[in-house]
């Protein structure tokens, strides 16, 4: 009888925390997401609505802001848009509506690929190098590794952008100012210090006899370390990746300082979209929609790996 | 299969010495246990002998040839981990296939396939060769461990303790299928151990390590009926050798350097008759034998009981020795030559 009761008021009591755990998480995640539904909610507005006050919840869609951000349009007078026929594609009469007519692509295109190519790549390189010198300072005596380890975490103990007038008379001399190539650098040297620190956390977990017993089988070190230690780091490479790729994806005091034309990635590029008037809130909305959809797509895709990567050593022996 | 040979091998980490001046020879096709505590130094010998490791002095020499700084793969031996010695990403067939898979090895898809299932089915792991290896018992874990130094026909087996994290009915089970194994393909092992029931019934030599130094080498029966020292003596047997004395229970000793006589429970002989000088202080039925401790002229010694004598806790009894079954040891606890009688 007791006991009955007693277990009825566990499980009442735990359905009840439940509960509100669920309502904390729930209003959580509604403060989140808010101002990123505004942003999306925001790239499919018109101009006026966008800017129209009190703000719009309920609004007619329209992919003008889309069309904003891909083109360079130009103002006209009625006469000359009646003298070019009716439009021959769907943004071309979205476009007319305003009275304009498309003069060419705009450099959001440009500014993307950028953004995708300086960001990946330096992902790239900072997780290639962060594992090989985590491998080496995990399994191997180098000498005063303890200090190459604290040098290497060093560097993160001060906003970067403190060296930014260094680095940009560095990279005005060293004629990398505004090209890809020296933005991955820079971007590379920034990550590889966490990916080090990160990834030797990974390496140290996994057992040295993995590796033993694959060069006593016949394998070489290297060929060890890429059978064997490779798959098994597959998590904390994922996290790491992660973490090394929001941070060059979403960089912006050292794009807005070393980059305008060429190199120049999106996020100095979105806020800067200029319309009539004013910013172009659909077109900056639309940019930064579509800016956020490669971190969105990545994390969705490693969010196996990525859960088991952030519990570091929890994972099963 | 080749023979294994440590020439006065020894290994230090910074300020530990693991492995001192050890040599040793594992003949072809012979089974050598190494009997010590954990931290004797067990592991490293192993390691000196894969390669993993390499000596500071001394060499090792495989099959004749003097392997001292030979990389592990260009060996040719065999090593069964203590633990972790399956790739968790891989599953059980692929666990087995990687040695054949190396490079250096090239060995064909149809040989491979044939190799591990034999091994598999000898190991009566056939059944879950399609598992991945986290999916397995711990048994099974150890045999595909086995198995993975099985598929090789390596020149030497090197086991780190392979039954150690096992329960003990599985414990017994591997150890008798690892004897008859060996037997059939007569393999040359090496194979290091705590336990001391592993080494007795396993080993055709054993080698009782004490803090990197090897004490004694020689046949189970060698080493339990004359210790080279107190620690070797204290290794084997179950309970322990009983160390006296001279004098106690009767004993004369042949020469007065002896600091210590040792007596295994099995000759010190108690009876109802005869002069009483000691009292039984518990008495633990173990089925096959029963044992039994007794208080006898200030000393506690362990006793084998006869079981018709229907003694129990409290009784007074008379307990003597068999005298030519003793050993003796100085005070530096080696043994004394005792003259034959
Ligand atoms: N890589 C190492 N670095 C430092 N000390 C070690 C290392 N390997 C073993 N040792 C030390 O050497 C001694 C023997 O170790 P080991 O051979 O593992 O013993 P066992 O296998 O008999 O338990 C121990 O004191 C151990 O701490
Ligand atoms: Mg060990």
């Amino acid at each position: 009888m007791i006991r009955s009761a007693k277990m009825l008021k566990v499980g009442e009591s735990s359905g009840l925390s439940k509960w509100i755990a669920g309502i904390i998480v729930t209003f959580y995640a509604l403060v989140t997401v808010m101002p990123l539904l505004w942003i999306v909610a925001t790239s499919f507005k018109s101009p006026p609505d966008s800017i129209s006050y009190p703000p719009q919840i309920v609004f007619e869609p329209t992919l003008e802001g889309y069309v904003n951000l891909f083109t360079e349009r130009s103002r006209q007078t009625d006469e000359y848009i009646e003298k070019l026929g009716p439009p021959e594609t769907w943004y071309e009469e979205i476009v007319r509506e305003r009275n304009m007519v498309v003069t060419g692509p705009s450099r959001f295109a440009g500014r993307y690929w950028n953004s995708i190519f300086i960001g990946f790549g330096s992902t790239f390189l900072a997780v290639v190098l962060g594992t090989m010198a985590a491998y080496g300072f995990s399994r191997f005596k180098v000498p005063l590794k303890d200090d190459l380890l604290f040098f290497i975490l060093s560097t993160r103990m001060m906003p970067p952008i403190a060296v930014a007038i260094p680095i940009y008379l560095m990279y005005r001399e060293l004629g990398l100012s505004d090209t890809a190539l020296g933005m991955i650098i820079l971007y590379t040297a920034v990550n590889v210090s966490l990916a080090v620190w990160l990834l030797k956390g990974f390496v140290d977990e996994i057992p040295r006899e993995y590796e033993d017993a694959a060069l006593i089988d016949g394998y070489s070190r290297f060929q060890a370390f890429i059978k064997v230690v490779l798959p098994q780091m597959k998590a904390g490479i994922a996290a790491t990746a992660i973490f090394c790729l929001i941070f060059a994806w979403n960089e912006y005091a050292f794009a807005l300082l070393l980059t305008s034309g060429n190199a120049q990635t999106a996020p100095p590029f979105i806020p800067a979209i200029i319309g009539e008037g004013g910013l172009d809130w659909p077109a900056v909305s639309a940019g930064t929609t579509l800016f956020l959809l490669p971190i969105v797509i990545v994390t969705v895709v490693l969010r196996n790996q990525l859960l088991r990567g952030i519990t570091f050593g929890a994972v099963r022996k | 299969m080749a023979e294994l040979i440590y020439k006065n091998v020894s290994k230090r980490f910074d300020d530990v010495e693991a492995v001192r001046e050890l040599s040793l020879t594992v003949g072809d096709g012979e089974f050598v246990v190494l009997l010590g505590p954990t931290g004797a130094g067990k592991t490293t010998t192993l390691r000196l002998a894969a390669g993993l490791e390499v000596p500071e002095g001394g060499q090792v020499f495989l099959g004749g040839v003097d392997v001292t700084t030979v990389d592990p793969a260009n060996r040719d031996v065999a090593f069964v981990f203590q633990q972790y010695s399956l790739y968790p990403h891989l599953t059980v067939f692929e666990n087995m296939a990687f040695p054949l898979r190396a490079p250096g090895r090239k060995t064909d898809k149809a040989t491979i396939k044939k190799r591990v299932t034999e091994v598999a089915e000898m190991l009566r792991i056939g059944h879950k060769l399609e598992n991945k290896a986290t999916q397995l018992s711990g048994g099974e874990m150890q045999r595909v461990s086995i198995g993975r130094a099985l598929v090789r026909q390596p020149q030497v087996f090197l086991m780190d303790e392979p039954l150690s994290s096992l329960d003990a009915k599985l414990r017994e089970d591997l150890r008798v299928e690892l004897k008859r194994i060996q037997h059939e393909i007569g393999a040359t092992v090496l194979y290091v151990t705590h336990d001391q029931l592993e080494a007795m019934t396993l080993a055709d030599r054993i080698g009782v390590l004490n803090n990197g130094v090897l004490e004694q080498v020689g046949t189970p029966r060698e080493i339990y009926e004359h210790p080279a020292t107190i620690y070797a003596a204290r290794r084997l047997g179950s309970p322990a050798i009983n160390l006296l004395k001279p004098g106690q229970l009767g004993i004369k000793c042949s020469n007065g350097q002896t600091e210590q006589v040792g007596v295994r429970p099995e000759d010190v002989v108690i009876s109802r008759d005869g002069k009483v000088n000691g009292k039984i202080l518990t008495v633990e039925n173990l089925g096959v034998e029963t044992v039994s401790l007794v208080d006898v002229e200030g000393s506690h010694v362990h006793a084998l009981l006869d079981r018709r004598l229907n003694l129990g806790v409290g009784d007074d009894v008379a307990v003597t020795a068999i005298a030519e079954k003793r050993c003796e040891f100085d005070k530096n606890g080696n043994a004394i030559e005792l003259e034959v009688a």
